[in-house]
């Protein structure tokens, strides 16, 4: 007797609606059913093997984010990449800090709100302790503990002192990444542009972005 | 959505003239998006550059992301981070690095 997708998938109600349980595997084309089963398998070994289950959580993470996207008319999608080639060494280069974690300067500047295509420029001598997060579409907990992990500015700090990168940007930058509806196209045709023009009155060369 | 804007904004930036790379949790969003240069990471989302207070860690995902502007020539490249999120040891590899580089 063939197997069914609907008796693989089968969650039981107590735990229908925990983390990764918006898979729904049932609902998928034979083909890629196996494809997430054999790719879980395939995880769950190499885990067992290092003992790194982080992987397993990373794999079920990455497919629920796919699937859920697929039904999400937020989801953009591109044919091609823009491109302008990078000119000088690293060890030249004046480098811009961008997050789209919702960083901000504390009491000298207003909090993001849920769905907001602005920014805040982050001016690069702000001490990291004078930093802020508001976002609430990821686990904050690592961030708010050290905001290097999403805005590593004291890494840069190392790197301008040791002279692996030219310089810092004078300006970094705090997108809230949670942009979605209208306000996608406001941040593609006016912040993020505008941000752009800002980078470039200060004659940078790169922009590292941190996503969340 | 905020792996979506991230790459949205290196769009931007690049049509504007400034090179960008990326640092995402995700892989479909910089398949769909397609920004210039990207670095993914087997991380969870919200930690692009590693673990709080893992200076090594974060530095060592730091430079990489920035090597893909010295080394990427193909545009919407997707380079996967070889380091796992835990369990790596990041003092070793930076040893390892400066070692190499000196």
């Amino acid at each position: 007797m063939p197997i069914e997708l609907s008796d693989l998938a089968r969650l039981p109600p107590s735990i229908e609606n925990m983390a990764f349980s918006k898979i729904r595997v049932e609902r998928l084309p034979e083909e890629e059913a196996t494809r997430f089963f054999n790719g879980l398998y395939e995880a769950a070994l190499l885990s067992h093997d290092d003992g790194d289950w982080s992987r397993v959580e990373a794999y079920l993470s990455e497919w629920e984010r796919d699937l859920v996207s697929r039904v999400n008319p937020n989801a953009i999608s591109f044919d091609s990449s823009p491109w302008t080639a990078f000119q000088k060494p690293l060890s030249e280069a004046r480098i811009a800090l961008l997050t789209t974690g919702g960083a901000y300067v504390r009491d000298a500047q207003e909090p993001f709100i849920d769905d907001d295509p602005s920014f805040r420029v982050i001016p690069s001598a702000t001490p990291v302790s004078d930093l802020a997060i508001f976002h609430e579409h990821y686990d904050k907990s690592n961030a708010e503990k050290d905001i290097n992990v999403i805005f590593p500015i004291d890494r840069l700090r190392e790197m301008e002192k040791e002279q692996r990168i030219g310089s810092i940007a004078a300006s970094g930058f705090g997108f809230m990444g949670y942009v979605v509806g209208d306000n996608i196209p406001r941040l593609i045709e006016e912040t993020a542009p505008e941000a752009a023009r800002i980078l470039l009155d200060e004659n940078v060369d790169a922009a590292l972005i941190g996503t969340t | 959505m905020c792996n979506q804007s991230g790459g949205l904004i290196a769009r931007v930036l690049e049509e504007h003239g400034i090179p960008s790379v990326v640092v995402n949790q995700g892989l479909q969003q910089p398949m769909r998006v397609k920004p210039p240069r990207s670095l993914y990471v087997k991380h969870p989302y919200g930690q692009p550059f590693g673990q709080p207070e893992n200076v090594d860690q974060q530095r060592t995902i730091v430079e990489d992301a920035l090597s893909l502007l010295e080394t990427v020539t193909e545009p919407g490249t997707i380079v996967h981070s070889p380091y796992r999120w835990r369990r790596e040891d990041f003092a070793a590899i930076r040893r390892e690095r400066n070692l190499r580089r000196s």
